[in-house]
């Protein structure tokens, strides 16, 4: 049992030091970053809409920027987590892609071949219409190919929050 | 858990036999949970079912191409191809699970696109080196692991444990990618779905 744990352990390490050795240099980096831990699960945070505190002057305070940040960023982190197997903000995947999402009317991606569903959906996406549609997409386009369920409220307005900021 | 089970087999003895145990296993694992599918669910279920199912296989295509892309880059050292290769036959298992699965429930599968278009489609031009690859590989295999969990509940309740077993797949995948990548152990549990 020890020396099978210790192959197990060995074996990933050896992948480790032989990353980046040989490898020719000839197009620019890829600047995703690596997955970072999960966030911690929740439900306080605030939709985003409500994320930004506004003083009765109208000025933004920088705890509400600061919480704003830290929403996107978080959604980000969901975003490339949960959605990231299927879809990207600028390529057609398996998933139409998402820049740009806020504001579109459904269906309507250029390239992307959609399920009979979502050609018969009649709505644009806002927060409200995409937390529905993350929370159970079934139900509102029944034959949708996307089986995918974002149950947590506070991630899905998390990835609302991420997707708005990508698309301005 | 034996010191044999942990022998990396060769690349050729791997395409040899994976991918065919794996496929059998799960087109007969498929196939014993659709039998009582047709009696038990609506026309209308079964259409979700083929759509969802065909979305991953979509998927599966996707990962199978990303493998393919990645062994013949020139990036990856001869040892780390192998391991890709492994890993790739083990998404060709899947894919041919859930093509059985569509064509028991009377639909069609979804094709593969060509590896041009994964190409462009997952950015590979950027790739310079072995850590890009491993990096990428990574945020697919998490990304499929999710993918799988957060689909069950719109699966017909026939199809819960393969997703189940694929996403367990994926995340061994993606354990052993972000071990090599050198990052920590997650602190919290739950760390997928």
């Amino acid at each position: 049992m020890t020396r099978a744990l210790l192959r197990f352990c060995v074996l990933p390490s050896a992948l480790w030091l032989l990353a980046g050795c040989g490898a020719p240099q000839t197009a620019p980096a890829l600047t995703e970053p690596a997955s970072e831990p999960p966030p911690a699960a929740s439900t306080e945070i605030n939709p985003p809409s409500m994320a930004i505190h506004i003083s009765d002057q109208g000025e933004v305070s920088e705890a509400g920027t600061h919480e704003a940040g830290a929403l996107i960023e978080r959604g980000e982190r969901v975003y490339q987590r949960q959605c990231g197997a299927c879809h990207s903000l600028d390529q057609n995947r398996v998933g139409p892609m998402h820049r740009g999402v806020i504001g579109r009317a459904a269906g309507t991606v250029p390239g992307y071949r959609y399920s009979r569903a979502l050609q018969g959906l009649d709505l644009v996406w806002t927060d409200e219409t995409l937390d529905a549609w993350l929370q159970n997409p079934s139900q509102m386009a029944r034959g949708t190919a996307m089986g995918f369920r974002l149950q947590d409220a506070a991630d899905r307005a998390a990835v609302i929050a991420y997707l708005e900021s990508v698309s301005e | 858990m034996t010191d044999r089970d942990l022998i990396m087999p060769s690349r050729r003895a791997m395409l040899g036999t994976a991918g065919r145990t794996l496929s059998l296993a799960g087109i007969a694992m498929v196939a014993g949970a659709c039998t009582g599918v047709a009696s038990k669910a609506t026309a209308d279920e079964t259409d979700s079912d083929v759509q969802i199912l065909n979305a991953a296989i979509a998927l599966e295509h996707e990962g199978i191409a990303a493998y393919q892309i990645a062994a013949t880059s020139g990036l990856l050292d001869p040892a780390v191809v192998d391991i890709g290769v492994t890993f790739q036959g083990h998404h060709k298992g899947h894919r041919d699970a859930l093509v059985s699965a569509v064509q028991a429930l009377g639909g069609v599968p979804a094709e593969a696109e060509s590896l041009e278009h994964y190409a462009t489609a997952l950015d590979a031009a950027s790739l310079t080196n072995q850590a890009d690859v491993l990096k990428l590989a990574l945020r697919l295999e998490t990304g499929a692991a999710n993918a799988y969990l957060g689909l069950i509940p719109a699966l017909g309740t026939d199809y819960h444990q393969i997703a189940a077993r694929m996403a367990g797949d994926e995340a061994y995948h993606a354990a052993i990618l972000a071990n090599a990548l050198g990052e920590p152990i997650p602190v919290e549990p739950l760390i997928f779905g």
